[in-house]
């Protein structure tokens, strides 16, 4: 079975009690980016991106990806 | 795409249109007038003045008229040959003048559907999906068209002539009539090169849409 990236941007932003639009200003990301992330539609991530977002989330990069398997056949 | 390109991309999707818009209104009329002249052509043959214009080779000899007949008294000799679109007037060919309408009948909606391809991929251009994945298969088309067009027409030409002269059945001392075929090799070809850019265009379009969803 395949194995795909999963961002986990929804609960990091729970937990850092931040919503979406914030996140936005704050990385300088648009918000039709962030629902591309989100919703796990994103085909490759740049590091700048990860970057900014991981600073803005004050987390590592290993708390934002993370690798499971791909349920879809 | 610079604002020059994009007005220059406005321009030709307007004339496109407009070529678009007379040719259909010529595919519609164009039988419709075939059918009425032939309908009310008299039937003797010898009464009919149908005029065809056809793709045909030609030979003139010196004998064809007094005034150019050479003062040799040997065989006529060839003075004048060529290929090209002729026009025969006042044949009494009634299936000469259907054909000749069908003929440009066909090659017109062959025409019509790469005009068709070409207006949707300016279209898109102006929208400013130059790398819509649509595009691709577009151009491609346009190819097949090409290639299409360069092998189709002068086969009609060649069949289509070799009936309408048999019909007519010229017979004018001095000048000698032949259906002629005529492939342009290089029309073929580039028919085949704009196939291979739609592939160029086709992988473009596959960066482009990753590049789209890179975050």
């Amino acid at each position: 079975m395949s194995r795909l990236v999963k961002i986990n941007l929804d609960l990091l932003l729970v937990q850092r009690k931040m919503s979406l639009t914030e996140l936005s200003n704050k990385v300088g990301i648009t918000m039709a980016n962030l629902s591309i992330l989100k919703r796990g539609k994103a085909r490759a991530i740049r590091f700048s991106t990860l970057v900014a977002l991981c600073e803005a989330l004050d987390c590592e990069p290993g708390d934002l990806l993370q690798l499971e398997e791909d349920t879809i056949d | 795409m610079s604002t020059t390109e994009n007005r220059l991309a406005g321009i030709v999707k307007r004339f496109l249109d407009i070529i678009w818009y007379v040719l259909i209104f010529t595919a519609v009329v164009w039988p419709v007038a075939v059918m009425v002249i032939g309908l009310s052509m008299p039937s003797d043959p010898a009464e009919r003045h149908a005029d065809i214009d056809t793709f045909l080779s030609f030979k003139i000899y010196s004998d064809v008229s007094t005034e150019l007949a050479t003062q040799s008294e040997n065989a006529a000799e060839l003075l004048i040959r060529g290929k090209g679109m002729v026009q025969l007037n006042n044949t009494p060919s009634l299936l000469a003048w259907y054909l000749s309408g069908a003929i440009t009948e066909v090659m017109g909606f062959i025409f019509l559907f790469g005009l068709l391809q070409m207006r949707r991929l300016f279209a898109s251009v102006i929208k400013g999906e130059s790398f819509a994945r649509e595009n691709a298969g577009r151009i491609k088309t346009i190819g097949y068209v090409f290639i299409g067009w360069h092998i189709i027409y002068p086969l009609l030409q060649y069949f289509g002539g070799r009936i309408m002269l048999n019909d007519i059945g010229f017979n004018v001392q001095g000048i000698q009539l032949h259906p002629a075929f005529e492939l342009n090799v290089a029309g073929v070809f580039a028919g085949f090169a704009i196939i291979v850019l739609a592939g160029v265009l086709r992988e473009a379009a596959s960066i482009h849409h990753e590049q789209s969803l890179t975050v």
